[in-house]
């Protein structure tokens, strides 16, 4: 059984979660049960494009977590790095998550084994305030009358309050520079298979959720959560996990696509970095976001202690000291470049030097299992 | 683990941030990228936004003076002991320094004490810009502008609203920069850049359609050819509810007139603010002084009594932003002392001094002020 339908046998959960609400009843199954602590996960706050992440302890809390935030672009490995290295969690992960703690783990930041990563398959995210204005400008709709979002199909579909839908092609919004975050659009992992197991509408019947399992303490997961009574399971068709398969690869010949666009064919000439590098007010943000910066010692900080406040600094002291360090582990999850006030397009250079490291050495970060090349190389 | 978000108090701007709260203590900063003004984008200044929380100089109880060395007091023997003395003054020999780091609920149950006590009330912004909010209609569509003209540093004080600059230079606007200073950063990120000697020396005249963004702490009034006609001007005031107080009908004071006042006082009573960090001087007339801070300051050294108070992260309230945008802050965690809201230790002195101050609940006075603002629009 390396495929199947999952349902919850919740009806509150049913009517709240994304699909067969597996994910929100493996958790409340690990919960109740004692086998973990805590599940982090991400609670919906003022409206549907706010993502909030929580450690939820008690289960009946859960459901307010249920449902995909498409408009929510978090990552969740620094917050359990830094703060929930010592408690046992289960955590929902879309691949650029569950690479980065993949990855982390390589390095010694978490340990994996008191990690459950229930892993979404992800088509991409929408920053929250690009998705308000896309909203107005291309649905002619009132962002705040818009009750669920969903993805379906190539095209970002909204519910409104009087209950009408409208449908837009990503393509066509993405062609006029809103849809989704420029490093989802290059981001060529939507299965994440270093989770314990994948879940996904991609193959899904309505109202059951599409997983893939991908460990053995997945298979057992699910097989124990069954057997308690928290879902039902089913054997998808043949077909359905063709189907599946053939997304899958579509999504990924196009995540390609545009890893040529943006990073060979329109990436920014030296004379544009310049102009980028000009702005940086070295406020940090980008290295304390990044999910594999984790340095206690930053050379960051030392190499500047003779030139604080000086801004802009010395790119290739700032950001050379960062690619030499993070590049090769890069997943590109665009937290840097998200956060940078200067709207600096960092995961540009990180992804494009990833990518070219990868043609060297072979190495795929928080997808393999060998540890990073150049682990060792300063010491 | 949660997080809460809330607003950056430490500029006008009014970015959104979310504080990191484990077992009631906040452990960091997280992106709010819900947040409209700045997209879950900080500067290195509301990164480190929560680290006034457990500041080393953090005031934990109340203090009295005695024979010349802090003592550890009551709040109940601190506040009887603050009205003792000020029943001993007239009206006019009581002052209040209000704070543009108060929320407007703070703020605004000052005046209402000070008003009762027909006491003088101001607050001070001589790091901001002074301007007549209520005049000024801010539209400031930063990044539509063709032309934009900034008077002072929005880079390094403002980064949010340098984001807006640079965004509206890649669409083609034209940037100037007028600076007492010589700074890379802005060399770099403006078409021209003018060095002046004082920013009175600017004539606006030469101004036209231009959007004028001033941070520099400069009276407006006292430009040449001040007409603000041919062109829209968006002040940019330091502290995160500058313009808050000011549209509470406060006074805002630059440096002369703030120091002129404090010098008048025979009770001054002074929340949020460190007249002495500048001028150690200027506190010596003064005959009973009472501080109310986050934090022991230069100025609470001096005092006869210091209040402790919460920080921004442990209670609720409004800050008003640089656009007048009345945005909500939110508790985060409750303080580890006995600090309390300023709102609380203005409404316990009221009692003692057995002024009404008409509202009983922080719900309360939150309606009051909102109501208060909406008559004065
Ligand atoms: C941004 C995003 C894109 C997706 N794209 C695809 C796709 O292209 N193809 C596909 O087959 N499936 C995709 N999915 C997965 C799908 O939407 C469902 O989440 C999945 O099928 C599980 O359904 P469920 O009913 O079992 O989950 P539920 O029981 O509803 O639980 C969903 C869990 O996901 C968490 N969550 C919600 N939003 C996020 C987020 N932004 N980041 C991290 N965690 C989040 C919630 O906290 C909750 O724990 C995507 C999910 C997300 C969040
Ligand atoms: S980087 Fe990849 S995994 Fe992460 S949100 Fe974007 S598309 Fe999904
Ligand atoms: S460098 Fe940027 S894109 Fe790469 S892992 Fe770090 S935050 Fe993510
Ligand atoms: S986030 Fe942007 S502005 Fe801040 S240090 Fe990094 S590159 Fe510079
Ligand atoms: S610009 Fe001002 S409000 Fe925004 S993060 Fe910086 S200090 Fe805080």
């Amino acid at each position: 059984m390396k495929y199947l339908l999952v349902r919850s046998t919740d009806k509150e959960i049913l009517k709240r979660a994304e699909c067969g609400g597996a994910i929100t009843s493996l958790f409340k199954y690990l919960l109740e049960e004692n086998i973990v602590d805590g599940i982090l996960a991400l609670k919906r706050g003022e409206d549907i494009y706010d993502g909030v992440p929580e450690l939820i302890t008690d289960s009946k809390e859960l459901l307010n977590t249920a449902g995909s935030l498409h408009c929510s672009p978090v990552n969740f490995g620094k917050l359990i790095s830094k703060y929930l290295r010592d408690m046992k969690i289960a955590v929902p992960t879309k691949p650029c998550d569950a690479m980065a703690l993949k990855e982390l783990s390589k390095l010694n930041q978490v340990d994996l084994n008191n990690i459950y990563m229930l892993g979404l398959n992800c088509g991409g995210t929408i920053s929250p305030i690009t998705a308000m204005k896309m909203i107005e400008l291309f649905y002619n709709v009132d962002p705040f009358d818009v009750v669920k979002e969903e993805i379906d199909k190539g095209k970002f579909i909204i519910k409104l309050k009087n209950g009408e839908h409208k449908a837009i092609k990503i393509d066509e919004l993405e062609e006029r520079g809103f849809g989704r975050r420029k490093s989802c659009q290059r981001c060529e992992v939507m299965v994440p298979r270093m989770a314990d197991i994948a879940c996904g509408n991609w193959g899904a019947e309505e109202g059951w959720t599409f997983v893939e399992i991908c460990s053995e303490r997945g298979k057992e997961l699910i097989e124990n959560a069954k057997k308690e009574g928290y879902i039902e399971v089913k054997e998808p068709s043949e077909r359905a996990i063709k189907i599946r398969e053939k997304i899958e690869n579509s999504m990924i010949k196009l995540a390609k696509k545009f890893q040529k666009i943006h990073l060979e064919d329109n990436f920014p000439s030296l004379e544009e970095w310049k102009k980028y590098w000009n702005r940086c007010i070295k406020c940090y943000g980008c290295r304390d976001i990044c999910p594999l910066c984790f340095c206690e010692d930053c050379r960051l900080e030392k190499d500047y202690v003779d030139e604080k406040g000086k801004i802009p600094p010395d790119p290739l002291m700032f950001q050379g000291i960062r690619l030499s360090h993070v590049s090769q582990s890069c997943i590109n999850c665009g937290q840097c470049e998200d956060v940078c006030p200067m709207d600096i397009p960092l995961a540009y250079i990180f992804h494009r030097m990833q990518l070219k490291i990868r043609d060297v050495f072979g190495y795929v970060p928080g997808v393999d299992d060998k540890i990073p090349p150049l682990f060792d190389f300063e010491k | 683990m949660k997080i809460i978000n809330t607003i950056c108090p430490n500029c006008s701007v009014g970015c959104g941030v979310g504080l990191i709260v484990k077992d009631g203590k906040v452990l960091g900063i997280y992106p709010n990228k819900r947040h409209p003004i700045n997209e879950g984008k900080n500067c290195l200044n509301g990164r480190t936004c929560h680290k006034i929380i457990n500041h080393e100089k953090r005031l934990k109880n109340p203090l009295i003076k005695k024979n010349g060395a802090f003592v550890e007091v009551s709040w109940e023997e601190a506040l009887n002991y603050i009205a003792s003395h000020l029943k001993k003054y007239n009206g006019d020999e009581i002052t209040f320094i209000a704070s543009g780091k108060c929320t407007n609920e703070d703020n605004y149950a000052l005046k209402k004490l000070a008003d009762g006590l027909k006491a003088k009330i101001g607050h001070c912004i001589c790091n901001s810009p002074k301007v007549d909010y209520a005049e000024v209609s801010i539209s400031g569509d930063i990044e539509e502008a063709k032309n934009i003209v900034i008077i002072g540093d929005v880079f390094s004080e403002h980064a949010l609203i340098g984001r807006k600059v640079i965004k509206a230079r890649d669409k083609g606007a034209r940037i100037t920069i007028f600076n007492t200073e010589e700074r890379e950063i802005l060399k770099l990120n403006a078409d021209k850049f003018i060095k002046v000697d004082s920013y009175l020396d600017i004539d606006l005249n030469d101004f036209k359609d231009d959007l004028i963004i001033i941070n520099a702490p400069i009276d407006t009034d006292k430009f040449k050819n001040n007409k603000f006609k041919n062109f829209k001007i968006l002040p940019v005031a330091k502290h995160c509810n500058t313009v808050g107080a000011t549209l509470l009908n406060i006074p805002a004071l630059n440096r002369e007139e703030y120091f002129n006042l404090l010098k008048d006082s025979e009770f001054l009573y002074i929340v949020g603010e460190n007249p002495a960090l500048v001028n150690k001087d200027i506190l010596k007339d003064v005959d009973f002084l009472v501080v109310q801070d986050v934090i022991f300051t230069e100025t609470a050294d001096l005092a006869d009594v210091v209040l402790p108070t919460r920080c921004w992260a442990e209670k609720d309230g409004t800050f008003t932003n640089f656009e007048k945008k009345i945005q909500h802050i939110k508790k985060a965690v409750d303080p580890q002392h006995k600090a309390l809201e300023d709102w609380k230790i203005i409404k316990k002195l009221a009692e003692k001094l057995n002024i009404n101050l008409g509202f009983e609940s922080f719900d309360e006075l939150h309606k009051e002020v909102m109501s208060y603002l909406k008559d004065l629009n």
